[in-house]
């Protein structure tokens, strides 16, 4: 028996401005590119902050850190065209590195005050058998930031912001990388988009292993929409914002 | 709803070289030695890795730290023979003590790097109301050591193993202590050498701690094989390596 959140579940289509805040560069669009790429066609503006660095898996290990760094951008730059992406922000921590979680919340703080969305999207945290240490505080701290955007007096990296900031809502969370999902976005229409994006990030990926990443989130796809009136999905966790403290 | 990994489970028993990686040095006997004496009996070679050094839970209070350390080596070598361990490595944190995380990491990857297992068993970092501290960080450290083996720009604590590290394939992984297992291994016919190596963990029981522990590994042998074929179990999540992300 798990009890779940007596809160609405938030309509993800209402959203009209969503961050979404990946560990890595790729995993906004592997997890959600399907669904992104429908609700920007749709109008709501796509925010993506990345909040580590990636040099630890880029391919060739020849590249200086600021080429791969440059190889990186490029990547996800031609991904965000496909998706839709308004614009990008990075914070630098380091690769599956050892960084404090409170100065990445902080950030996230500011990016949050700054930009107020109305949705946010991130990891699931809370996704037994992740291993990545990166996934976990990165969903963490970007719960946190959501729940306390509005509560100014816990600082975010910038003062300005801060001062600056008048309380706006966030109607939910949405969580990808999911084994519980309530939402499973239908996304056969935006499939090949989907994988358009995802083919873009070549600097992580030798050919070998993005033909097998494809052929997993194809299989992944069908997956989690069986059961469901359509062929492919991605799953979600959506919460209302209130529902990420006590269970309420 | 639970979304379980596309991935196929790997099969323990085609592991020729297990690493098994414990909080304290009771740990993988407790939870596993019914399924690594059959094992070791098929022909594969067993390390175990222990993270602490065990000196809190010392029942003769009065031994010098040097003396409690002899003494738990001794009950291990003792259980060791009983499950043929191969041999035994130590990484001496302090036992329930504060320590770091990444040391932690460093050092399974120098052990993963060194022996190149390719099968790794471990405890459940993800396992629902575990309080002890040790248990999830040395599951979550084992975890992301056994994704990051192969990305030697993550160094371990020793420059010379990375340096002659070639990669090599982990199959898997197995978490004990699990409340979420997707295999049920039979002891039956392994159940009196598993009795007998726990009962060589002299150091931390006293007589009547010791026969409570067994009855509680008696009583939990028989609930794990509810259901199945035979009469005792010993609980286990084995995932494939790539299952350690994203929920793939």
């Amino acid at each position: 028996m798990a009890i779940e959140s007596l809160l609405p579940i938030p309509n993800i289509f209402n959203a009209r401005r969503i961050l979404c805040v990946q560990p890595h560069y790729d995993d906004n669009d592997m997890a959600v590119a399907g669904t992104l790429t429908q609700l920007a066609k749709l109008g709501a503006e796509l925010i993506y902050l990345t909040v580590t660095d990636d040099l630890m898996g880029v391919n060739d290990v020849l590249l200086s850190d600021t080429a791969a760094t440059d190889a990186l951008k490029r990547d996800q730059f031609a991904a965000a065209k496909i998706v839709g992406v308004k614009e990008q922000y990075w914070l630098g921590y380091p690769d599956a590195g050892d960084y404090d979680y409170f100065a990445v919340r902080a950030d996230l703080l500011k990016y949050i005050r700054l930009i107020q969305p109305d949705f946010v999207f991130t990891v699931d945290p809370w996704l037994t058998y992740e291993g990545h240490r990166d996934h976990i505080q990165t969903g963490l701290a970007t719960a946190e930031a959501v729940m306390f955007a509005g509560l100014t007096k816990i600082t975010s990296t910038d003062p300005t912001v801060d001062a600056a900031y008048e309380e706006h809502e966030i109607q939910g969370i949405a969580f990808y990388h999911t084994r519980e999902p309530n939402y499973i976005s239908d996304i056969s229409s935006t499939w090949e988009d989907k994988i358009d994006a995802v083919r873009c990030y070549e600097t992580q990926f030798d050919p070998e292993g993005m033909n097998r990443r494809v052929a997993l989130l194809d299989k992944k796809s069908e997956q989690v929409a069986q059961g469901q009136s359509f062929a492919r999905g991605e799953p979600i966790k959506v919460l209302n914002t209130s529902a990420l403290h006590v269970g309420i | 709803m639970t979304i379980e990994t596309i991935l196929p489970i790997p099969d323990i028993f085609s592991a020729k070289r297990i690493l098994c990686i414990q909080p304290h040095y009771d740990d993988n006997d407790i939870a596993a030695s019914g399924i690594l004496t059959q094992l070791a009996r098929n022909g594969a070679e067993i390390f175990y890795l222990t993270a602490t050094d065990d000196l809190m839970g010392i029942v003769d209070t009065s031994l010098s730290d040097a003396d409690a350390a002899a003494a738990l080596k001794r009950d291990q070598f003792a259980a060791g023979k009983i499950v043929s361990v191969k041999e035994q490595f130590w990484c001496g944190y302090p036992d329930a003590g504060e320590y770091n995380y990444f040391d932690l990491r460093r050092d399974f990857l120098k052990y993963i790097r060194m022996l190149k297992p390719d099968f790794v068993f471990a405890p459940d970092a993800w396992l629902t109301y575990e309080g002890h501290h040790d248990h999830i960080q040395t599951g979550l450290a084992a975890a992301e050591a056994v994704m990051f083996a192969g990305l030697t720009k993550i160094a371990s604590s020793d420059p010379g193993v990375d340096a002659a590290y070639e990669e090599h394939d982990i199959q898997g992984i197995a978490l004990y202590f699990t409340r979420e297992p997707n295999y049920i291994a039979d002891i039956t016919s392994t159940w009196e050498d598993k009795i007998g190596a726990v009962r060589c963990y002299k150091a931390q029981f006293d007589a009547p701690g010791m026969d409570r522990l067994i009855m509680g590994l008696d009583a939990k042998s028989q609930q794990a094989a509810q259901g199945q074929s035979f009469a005792r179990g010993e609980s286990l999540k084995v995932l494939h390596t790539s299952a350690l992300h994203v929920g793939i």
